[in-house]
Order: structure tokens, then sequence, then C-alpha cells
């Protein structure tokens, strides 16, 4: 294939992707407008007080507006990226997040509330302690779903003294899961709660367990 | 109960989703959604989470403008084409005119337009051909080719008409990519065609 052929056949390819996506951004405005506000609303809960922005709904609709704007900007322009056997709104979403992610970062530096070279060693041994501090998630989601699929006494004692850890409800949803083996919609069923609702309820007391199984191994080599 | 079988790496990818979500880690949601690029039935979960927490967050919908959405697409299409890609545009445009032969009626054309002194008749009944110009443009062809034409001219005109047409080939790809590029410049913002529904053709598949 020659070279001006290969430009050509590019080009064509790029308006075909820039039209794919355009038709995707019409047709879906709605569902990623909604879930850029989520990511900008987040951001804002967490991390709002470092750059003096509070969480008032003017706020993240101006910075929704704002980000959803750039990002349907970048999309076209990096259109040639966009592999059209992928998935066009997770393509996108995934432009938002980072886009919302630059946002963030040019607040912080604007607020002057950057890490400042004479920290960063203290930062750095800072973040290293906060990451071993972890136990990962495929390490818990293990633990539980060995523990509740083994029958043996030590494995149902292991499950419940992993369930003893989280407050009643979480451990109402995690016997649902791993004893009824319920998931997705019939989860949802069993809440009487969206499907996406149930597994956010589902994976938030699984983070919890996580957490207290990780403070309580903790305490235990330090022989409190 | 039988339980199902469960995907520990689609469950680690949404729980790993979620607690970006609730941390505010934009880096850790966009690795999730790569991967939900390959993965329809993680990209559906994801997009169920995805509505939840916009419920949880109480969040008021943003009023949605369809023809606010639409320009903006344009305006973005547009100032996509306008730079870096125009130079390829033009080339397929170029290619495209190139695969339109000149004919005899476009040399004609021009050289009515140009007012040399020529033999009229011939000249007016040549306005209407619609021949291709041969693909040489030697003495020879041109001769052959009024001789196709059954025309009885002077060598004078044959010259004439040869010169004509050597530029009007030159010219052809030059002036087709510009007249592309005037198109391509009013094309999204006057022409409502983003909203014509673009299919995935099986081409479209096979050149990825």
């Amino acid at each position: 294939m020659s070279k001006r052929t290969a430009n050509v056949s590019h080009s064509v390819k790029l308006t075909q992707k820039q039209q794919l996506l355009s038709e995707v951004i019409e047709q879906n405005c709605s569902y990623l407008q909604q879930i850029t506000q989520v990511y900008v609303s987040r951001v804002i809960k967490r991390f709002g007080n470092k750059f003096e922005l509070t969480a008032n709904p003017h706020t993240i609709e101006t910075v929704t507006q704002e980000i959803f704007n750039d990002t349907v900007e970048t999309a076209l322009k990096i259109a040639d990226k966009f592999d059209i056997n992928r998935s066009p709104q997770a393509w996108l979403l995934g432009i938002a997040a980072n886009k919302v992610k630059e946002w963030q970062r040019d607040q912080t530096y604007k607020s002057n509330k950057v890490v400042s070279l004479a920290e960063l060693p203290q930062a750095r041994q800072l973040n290293q302690q906060s990451s071993s501090d972890r136990l990962s998630e495929e390490e818990i989601l293990g633990l539980l779903y060995q523990s509740s699929e083994l029958s043996t006494p030590e494995s149902q004692l292991m499950f419940e003294d992993l369930l003893s850890l989280v407050n009643d409800s979480d451990q109402e949803i995690l016997k649902l899961v791993f004893v009824d083996g319920k998931s997705g919609k019939s989860l949802a069923a069993s809440l009487g709660i969206t499907e996406g609702a149930a597994n956010t309820r589902k994976h938030r007391a699984i983070e919890r367990v996580r957490k207290a199984y990780f403070r309580a191994y903790q305490e235990q080599k330090e022989g409190k | 109960m039988k339980k199902p079988k469960i995907d520990l790496f689609r469950e680690k990818a949404i729980h790993r989703y979620i607690k970006a979500l609730d941390e505010g880690d934009m880096e850790g949601v966009a690795e999730i959604l790569e991967m939900c690029l390959d993965d329809p039935e993680l990209e559906r979960i994801i997009t169920e989470i995805n509505l939840a927490y916009h419920e949880e967050e109480q969040l008021k919908p943003i009023a949605i403008d369809a023809q606010l959405i639409r320009d903006l697409i344009r305006q973005h299409l547009h100032s996509a084409f306008t730079s870096q890609d125009q130079s390829q545009s033009l080339e397929l445009k170029a290619l495209q005119a190139e695969e339109k032969p000149l004919t005899v009626g476009d040399v004609a054309k021009r050289l009515k337009q140009t007012n040399v002194p020529l033999e009229q008749e011939v000249l007016q009944q040549l306005l209407k051909s619609s021949v291709p110009l041969p693909k040489s443009l030697s003495i020879q062809a041109i001769k052959q080719l009024a001789a196709q034409l059954q025309i009885k001219v002077s060598d004078r005109f044959l010259d004439i008409f040869r010169n004509t047409a050597i530029m009007l080939s030159i010219g052809q790809s030059h002036t087709q990519a510009l007249q592309a590029a005037r198109e391509q410049s009013t094309r999204y913002t006057t022409s409502p065609n983003s909203s014509k529904p673009v299919k995935k053709t099986r081409k479209m598949e096979n050149e990825q």
C-alpha cells in the first residue's frame, strides 16, 4: 500500500470513527453527563477541601459541563485511537475520568497545596506505608469465597469470624452473597433495591471486612 | 443450593471500581473502564453501579439541550477536521477526483472560456461530449481522439486542445482539493447530517 493510499485509508477510518462517536455521544449524552457528574461529585466531596470547593449542586454542574465539553472535544480529536470493536461508552467515560483527574490536579496546583520537593521523601514514605497496610482485594475476595465454599468446620468458623468483624447490615448482605450464592439481579431482588445499588452495598461490605480483618491482624501482631 | 460460578477477576474489578469511586480515585476508575472496553458484562454491571451512584449522590440531572449537544459535536468535528486531519481529507478528495477522468467536454469548456480563436462550430459540438480523455495525452493520442470523435480540425486546434487538456489534468487534483477544503470547512456548520445514523459495517470491522 502506498503512503498516499495509506493516508487516505486513515482519513476514511478517522471520519467514520468520528461519526460513530458523535452518534454515541448524541444518543447517550444524558447518561454520559450524569456519570461525569458522579465523578466530579466524588472528587469534590473527597478532595474539595484541598482546593477550597464545596460540593454544592451549582459547582458540580458547572464543572461537569466544562469537563463534558472537554471530553467530547478530546474524543473527536483522538478518534483514530478508538477501536470500533470495543465499547464506545466505556471509552468516552474513560476520557471523562481522566479529564476529572486532570481538573483535580489543576485545582490542587492552583491552590498551592502541591507536595513540595522537600516534603517528597516523607510523602513517599507515607504512601508506601499506606499501601503496605493493605490486604489486597483479591486476597479478601479469595478468603471470603473459599471459607464460604468449604464445608469443613474450620472454614465455617473462619467465615463466621470474618462476618463478626462487620455490622448486621453488612452480615446480611454477605450471607446472601456467600452462603446463598446470590449475585446481580437475584441479590437485588432479595434486598429490594436495584442491581447497581446491590453491587455497591455488597462491595462496600467486603471492603469493610477487608479493613477490619487487617486491623484485627495488626492488633494481634502487636500483641494488643 | 448450588452456587453460581464466580468470576473472581470480574468481582475484583467491580470491587476496585466501587472503592475508587468512594475514594474519588479517578485513575482507578479509568483503569476499570479500560477493562470494560472488552468485557460487555462488566460494562453492564458498571453502568448499573454508575446509575446507583447518581441516585445515591442525589445529583440533580443536568438539563440536556439536544441542539446544544449537536452544536458541540459539530464545533469539535469542525475543529478536528480543520487542524491536523485537513491535509488527509484533501488527499482523499484529490484521489476521488483522480478516479473521475476529465472529458473532452471539460477541455472544450475551458477553451470556450479562454476565447482563443478556434473553430467555433467544432468547439460547440465538443462542449456536450462526455468522452473521457485518453490516459496518454501524446500528439498521436489526441489525433486518434479526434478521429474517434469524427471531427476535422487544424493541427493548431489539436495542439491547443492538447495543451489545455494537459493543464487541466495537472490542475484537476489541486482545484478539487481546494473545493473539497471549502466544502469541508462549511460541512459541519451547515449540514445536519451528523444526525444520520452510522452503521458499523463489516468492512469497517475488517479494517481494524
